[in-house]
């Protein structure tokens, strides 16, 4: 780990010293958060109703003359008021980058996502989750790799090798959305001996042909997402080596968009096949003005459905509408319902944005969980509808 | 997962039990349905068009028939006369070409015979000019007039090299043909004439000898190698093949079974066919070849294990259900991917192909159905003998050692042809593609000899281009006849090039003639008007039928240039025209840029890079598609994700050991992938499900259920082998060289997946097997893995760059501009098409770009965006453009790509930057806001001229400019607008203004474009201000300095470099 981070440094500094006619550039946001929970928490310790947060993602970026080399640096920092463990620092991105006509190579922290459904973004591996931020997976965490881009007319080929692990965000004891006892983190489990050390590899072939975008990738190594082992008083995350497979696929046909992602997994106890797919429609400028209306429909499964507790998304239907204005100040506004096909469970979502003014975004969103089987994990969630607020300042 | 292979016995059993309690029902059904889908065949007909070779957007095919429509089809037949005793200008030998030249008229089709008899010569007297025939009468010719003949004759530069050989051996008579392309059955109408007429010639004249080749020529000999194929291919492959099966099984009755399923295949594949109108091509005719030998397999598949269970000791009974059951799931997995392979033939740009996919495709599901009901029905009923035998037979010993081998040694053996595997695909880059189109065919056809006869005199594939001189009545101009002439003496330097026609040859004569013949008068007229009317002049004096609208268009603002090659392959050929384009962009004037080259030779130098671009991505496809398909129905995603190495490493190792000994291959290399996957595919199946069904059934470990698998498999995999290869080598002794290849790569393919499957696949899967035991026993894992995945990350870079050396792709797509019926429609397309020609050649542009919004009530918000843009080859293809959004911050960093199509919806992805997200979106849109802004997405993407129809209304000042009003009306579907009208300007034909109709034919809103900069010869506006009269809001677009000659390729707009 530390010859890499030599090596990042000695180029910041070669970079530093060649300023010919290249651009620097610094942007980024800061912001507040505010949420709130109407329901009485379910476990002890747990904030009452209101969580505040502020935030700030900084970046700078250095671009050579023509573009060919580029450094970029990419912060995040939050703070919470009431939950400890929400309250985190992390470099999503510090790289350094340079393309030349067929292929371009990488080398730094860098995010890279994979996947086409909105519900369930299931091929996405590559990056860890940044699960104390918020539910939908979407926020990761930077990951270090040398990564080598391959672009010809037959299509893309990418590989990575994924150095050093991340290990997964959780709320604290005060935190809503987490698990009846906290997660002690000190305690984490590797099945590699290598734990955070070991070097995972991905390699992905991706290309488009007409209609159809379609990539495949093939990953060894340690797996986000870990299990919990049950110990006095705590659980505890483990991380195994899994190796595994993902396909997804896009046909775009005039308004229709049909879209696939499958993974196949392998670990020391199990191996099993998971699916997300589903099709998204659109409306353009309906009823005569500007606006677009997108409907979608998802489906998602994973064949371990027959087995206890193990995934959220196993035979669930997910229904979505996405209203975009078009109009000078970006606002949209995305509604969907999560139906669980086993346990009758229903989750509502939803996303409004605009922006304010030049500099300023709203972001208002709300989530409940309705009717949750008791069977469901997800019942840990069950008092945790809120909705929430954020302001964001790009400067 | 038992319980799915214990369904899938039981369903299997159940099925030969139902064939052999209804067998006779059965057998009489399948009679009843092959006879009724063969009667599709006798609608079959041979394809006699080198154009069926081409889809209708190819991009080639469609710069042909412009220039056809142009000047004139140059479809043609060549008669070549040789002189027995070397003397041409004799009377007797100019006596039969005067009788040729004449009968030649009658043959049907035939629209203009041009020999050296009836060359319209001219000569300059007192009396002005005399245009006449250079050979009249020639039997009354004294000898000093024979000589003044042939002097003449040799030193006319049309003539010459052209038509006469400069020595005087070899003359040739050229008959044009126009089609009207009603019934395929005129070609050969006219063929069969001429071969009439040379037969005529050759007894009438015992001084010459007569060949024919020409465009023709070579459509007919398409038709007659397909013939050829079918009568006497097919039957030497029955032959071989019932001798094959006959002495593996050993049975008379079966190999009748095995027989009678593999022609019933073939029938009802040929009977559909003929049903869905399919025309048959050399390349089609190879789909009988495939599905006979595939079916084969299938059958012989369940015969053995059947013979196995009666040696065995079985009842008649049992054998056939057990051999049913034990072979239905792999066959039916064969199937499917064999079927899914040859689909994937759908992707090449090539017509045949698809029909040979599509034929094999549903010969194969025949196969399969009939393999599982009418094989068990019909071998109940027959007589089937075997000896019960106790001790093993000699096979199965045999194959008990290999797989003791195996077991034994996996390393060595996986390191052994490991290695050699990568030795030969190191070879792969070796292989060049390279097509002579004469050599498709071999000495036994005519077209053939005759032409190879022909190439020793003159030229042999005609190069077209025409040449666009500055408006109506432009071919007169002095400086347009200089720059055709730099041109045509450039082409004549051109080793390849062997002869050029040149209007400017035809002025520099007349010129000459008109001046009394004075020889320093020949070169080009110095006034425009003088080459007008010595043009008039001749053309008035011309006889019917040798006029000039072939060499010239209508309103005379282009003329044709064609530059005849000798004998060059495809490669040489790409080389050429590449020099020349290169040549035309650095010398020849801005109107003229976009001279293309088309002719037949053109297009099938580009469809082979074309296709195999194409069946890369197809193949690939279709190998992950397998993968998911064994993954699925194996219910192993590992066995899947390991199929693909004795799936794939074939076809590399083919294509390396061709690499090794050839070097060479041409565009029947491009269906080989597809072929063999099939077949390949078979191999891995058989032998993995029986692998699976020994672990899961029999709880054995991987040693035995590798002995198990190849005691049960590994005799049907070595018959269908032979078998198989056997076949293919047959279609070696076919006439047509795609054919040749064909049979010859995928003989080797087969043979290469018999040795990667007997001992890879198996040594891995012992392999595989250790490591996991070994993972099962230990929880920690070794260093070994993280220092394999060290090494694996190093061969894959070193792979990576090993592979970014691939031949580059074009594929476009281009559709004609319609010009227009009325004056006016053509005035206004003429002043569009100069406006946007006037911008041809800016190759790519990047500008900084500030779009202001004002609403109603005067309130402004600011956009940034970066565009950049790719022009495309060609005006009838769209370019490619990258819109970056720098402003306002929360969007900076989002960037949306297009590849534009002219009519069709683009190709669009979109950019997320929170997310890091590219998303491919619906394109449909194209006349919603961009941006929420008052611009369309129609109004901001490229105007090219293919995507309106034109009509110029009138003339008016503009501003302190004069202007041309037209009107325009979108072509492509889901415009928002009825129709708009634009301003264009009379001194930089650039757009002043245009206003918009929407779709109720309401004024919408106005454009006005100003502030006009030229950067050299590429004008561009800078700001743009687009007013919506409706709901009163504008929006003001603001334009930086453009930068243009950046270093910029197809690979910069590709989404993979949207992410940042």
């Amino acid at each position: 780990m530390t010859f890499y981070r030599t090596a990042l440094l000695i180029t910041i500094i070669l970079s530093t010293t060649s300023t010919l006619a290249d651009t620097w550039d610094i942007s980024g946001h800061i912001g507040l958060e505010a949420r709130g929970f109407w329901e009485q928490e379910k476990f002890s310790q747990q904030l009452q109703d209101a969580q505040t947060s502020a935030f700030l993602e900084p970046e700078l970026e250095w671009l050579s003359l023509n573009e060919s080399f580029r450094l970029k640096f990419k912060g995040f920092y939050r703070h919470d008021q009431q939950d400890e463990e929400r309250s985190h620092a992390d470099i999503r991105e510090l790289y350094w980058h340079h393309k030349h006509e067929s292929f371009d190579w990488l080398i730094g922290i860098n995010t890279v996502f994979w996947g086409v459904t909105e519900s369930n973004h299931l091929v996405d591996i590559i990056n860890q989750t940044d699960a104390v931020e918020d539910l939908d997976q979407e926020d990761k965490l930077g990951q270090p790799m040398i990564n080598l881009n391959i672009q010809q007319d037959w299509g893309l080929l990418s590989t990575y090798l994924l150095i050093g692990f991340r290990e997964r965000t959780f709320p604290g004891v005060e935190g809503r959305l987490r698990t009846p006892i906290a997660i002690d983190q000190n305690l984490t489990l590797y099945e590699s001996s290598e734990k955070k050390d070991h070097i995972d590899i991905a390699i992905r072939y991706s290309h488009f042909i007409g209609n159809l975008d379609i990539g495949f990738y093939w990953f060894h190594g340690t797996h986000r997402e870990p299990r919990f082992i049950p110990s006095t008083n705590t659980f505890i995350p483990m991380y195994d080596q899994i190796t595994q497979i993902g396909l997804d696929a896009q046909l775009t046909i005039d308004v229709w968009l049909w879209k696939l992602e499958l993974i196949g997994r392998d670990t020391e106890i199990d191996h099993f096949w998971a699916s997300a797919a589903g099709v998204e429609y659109t409306l353009f400028q309906i009823a005569h003005t500007n606006a677009d209306l997108g409907l979608l429909l998802e489906h998602s499964y994973d064949d371990r459905i027959d087995t206890v507790g193990a995934n959220l998304l196993d035979n669930d239907l997910f229904l979505g509408t996405r209203l975009s204005l078009n109009d000078v100040q970006d606002s949209s506004l995305l509604i969907g319902i999560m139906l669980d096909l086993e346990l009758d469970s229903k989750s509502i979502t939803l996303e409004a944005e605009r922006r304010l003014g030049n500099n300023l975004k709203l972001e208002c969103s709300l989530r409940t969980f309705s009717k949750v089987d008791p069977a469901d994990p997800l019942i840990i969630f069950e008092t945790d509808d809120h909705a929430q607020i954020s302001l964001r300042w790009y400067y | 997962m038992t319980l799915y292979f214990a369904k899938i016995d039981q369903f299997s059993t159940n099925l030969a039990e139902y064939t052999i309690r209804y067998r006779y029902f059965v057998v009489i059904c399948t009679l009843f349905l092959v006879g009724l889908f063969s009667s599709g065949s006798r609608f079959l007909e041979f394809e006699s068009n080198y154009r069926a070779f081409f889809s209708d957007e190819n991009k080639e095919l469609i710069t042909l028939e412009t220039l056809q429509a142009t000047y004139t089809k140059n479809d043609n037949i060549l008669f070549v006369i040789k002189a027995k005793d070397q003397q041409i200008f004799s009377r007797k030998v100019l006596e039969a070409i005067e009788w040729l030249t004449e009968a030649a008229w009658q043959i049907p089709y035939a629209s203009r015979v041009d020999s050296i008899t009836n060359f319209q010569h001219t000569y300059g007297n007192e009396d002005g000019l005399i245009v006449e025939d250079l050979i009249e009468n020639a039997p009354h010719y004294s000898n000093a007039q024979l000589l003044e003949k042939s002097r003449t004759a040799t030193a006319e530069p049309l003539l010459r090299k052209l038509l006469i050989t400069p020595d005087t051996h070899a003359t040739a008579v050229n008959v044009t043909l126009q089609y009207p392309q009603e019934s395929i059955a005129e070609v050969p109408e006219a063929v069969n004439y001429a071969r009439h007429l040379r037969q005529k010639m050759e007894n009438k004249f015992d001084s010459i000898s007569v060949y024919m080749t020409g465009i023709s020529m070579l459509n007919n000999a398409f038709s007659e190698a397909g013939l050829n194929d079918t009568k006497s291919l097919i039957p030497l492959m029955f032959g071989i093949i019932f001798l094959l099966t006959w002495l593996i099984l050993r049975s008379f009755s079966a190999t009748l079974t095995t027989l009678l399923i593999t022609f019933f295949s073939s029938v009802i594949a040929m009977g559909i066919a003929g049903f869905t109108g399919i025309h048959l091509t050399p390349i089609a005719t190879t789909a009988p070849t495939i599905i006979l030998t595939l079916a084969i397999a299938d059958s012989i598949h369940i015969l053995i294990t059947m013979r196995m269970s009666l040696t065995a000791g079985s009842t008649k009974e049992k054998a056939i259900t057990e051999a049913v059951k034990l072979n239905f799931l792999p066959v039916s997995i064969t199937s499917i991917t064999t079927m899914v392979g040859f689909l994937t033939l759908n992707f090449s740009d090539s017509p045949p192909f698809w029909h040979l996919g599509n034929m094999t495709a549903m010969g194969i599901g025949c196969a399969w159905i009939l393999s599982v009901t009418f094989l068990p029905a019909l071998m109940y009923i027959l007589p089937f003998h075997v000896k019960a035998q106790s001790k093993p037979s000699r096979d199965i010993v045999l194959l008990d050692k290999l797989a003791n081998i195996i077991v034994r040694y996996p390393k060595p053996i996986l390191l052994i042809i490991g290695t050699a595997t990568l030795i030969l695909i190191t070879f792969i880059p070796r292989i060049e593609l390279n097509d002579q189109w004469t050599e498709y065919f071999d000495n036994r056809i005519e077209f053939r000899r005759d032409s190879d006869q022909s190439l020793k005199y003159f030229g042999m594939y005609p190069i077209e281009y025409s040449v666009p001189a500055t408006g109506p009545g432009g071919v007169s101009d002095p400086s347009y006849l200089a720059e055709l002439e730099k041109f045509s003496n450039f082409l004549r330097q051109q080793s390849e090039v062997v002869h050029v026609y040149s209007v400017t040859d035809i002025m520099k004569r007349l010129n000459k003639n008109l001046h009394a013949d004075d020889p320093n008068y020949y070169i080009i007229p110095k006034e425009k008007e003088l080459s007008a009317q010595y043009l008039l002049l001749y053309e008035l004096s011309l006889p019917y039928g040798l006029d000039l609208n072939d060499r010239i268009n209508i309103d005379k603002s282009a003329t044709r240039l064609t530059a005849t090659l000798t004998n060059t392959s495809t490669l040489q050929t790409k080389q050429f025209l590449e020099t020349t384009q290169q040549w035309i962009h650095e010398n020849l004037p801005p109107h003229m840029q976009s001279i293309q080259p088309t002719s037949p030779q053109v297009m099938f130098t580009y469809i082979a890079e074309r296709n195999i671009n194409n069946m890369i991505g197809g193949t690939i496809i279709a190998v992950l598609a397998i993968s998911i398909i064994l993954f699925l129905t194996l219910r192993s995603w590992r066995l899947g994700i390991l199929s693909l190495i004795p799936n794939g490493l074939p076809l590399l190792t083919t294509f390396g050991s061709w690499g090794y000994l050839v070097g060479e291959v041409g565009f029947s290399v491009a269906t080989v992938a597809s072929i063999s996957l099939g077949i390949i595919v078979d191999d891995t199946v058989h032998l993995l499900s029986k692998y699976i069904r020994a672990k899961r059934e029999q709880q054995l470990n991987a040693a035995d259920a590798i002995r198990y698998a190849l005691r049960n498999v590994g005799v049907a995999i070595l018959a269908n082998t032979t078998i198989l290869s056997a076949g293919f080598l047959v279609l070696t002794a076919s006439a047509f060289k795609v054919n040749v290849d064909m049979g010859a790569l995928t003989a080797i393919a087969i043979i290469s997946a018999l040795i990667l499957d007997f001992l890879f696949l198996p040594a891995l899967l012992i392999l595989v097997d250790n490591i996991q035991n070994q993972r099962r026993h230990n929880v920690q894992t070794e260093k070994k893995s993280s220092s394999s995945s060290k090494a694996l990350a190093s061969l894959v870079l070193a792979l990576g760059i090993m592979s970014s050396h691939w031949p580059e792709v074009v594929t476009a797509n281009e559709l004609t501009p319609i010009q227009g019926n009325t004056p006016n429609e053509r005035k206004g397309f003429e002043i569009v098409a100069k406006s946007e020609r006037s911008d041809l050649g800016f190759g790519n542009s990047k500008v900084n770009l500030t779009m202001i919004l004002r609403n109603k009530a005067g309130q402004e918000s600011k956009r940034n965006l970066i565009i950049t843009t790719l022009e495309a080859e060609n005006e009838s293809v769209g370019d490619k453009s990258l819109a970056l959004f720098t402003s306002p911050k929360d969007i900076d960093g989002t960037a949306l790509l297009s590849h534009a199509k002219i009519l069709e919806a683009d190709d669009q992805w979109l950019y997320l930057p929170a997310l890091k997200r590219v998303k491919r979106i619906s394109s449909r849109n194209k006349s919603g806001p961009f941006v929420g802004s008052e611009f369309a997405f129609e109004d901001f993407s490229s105007q090219s001229l293919n995507k309106y129809r034109y009509k110029w209304l009138r003339e008016e000042p503009c501003g302190s400019e004069q202007c041309d009003v037209i009107e325009r009306k979108p072509r492509y579907k889901h415009s928002g607008y009825t129709q708009q009208v634009m301003w264009v300007d009379q001194t930089i034909y650039q757009p002043r203004k245009i206003e918009y109709y929407d779709r109720r034919n309401a004024f919408l809103k106005t454009l006005t474009l100003k502030d006009y900069t030229a950067y050299g010869q590429y004008w561009r506006a800078h700001s743009l201000k687009m007013v919506n009269h409706i709901n009163k809001k504008s929006t003001l677009l603001s334009y930086g300095p453009y930068e243009f000659n950046l270093n910029l390729s197809d690979k910069d707009f590709v989404k993979g470099r949207l992410i940042k």
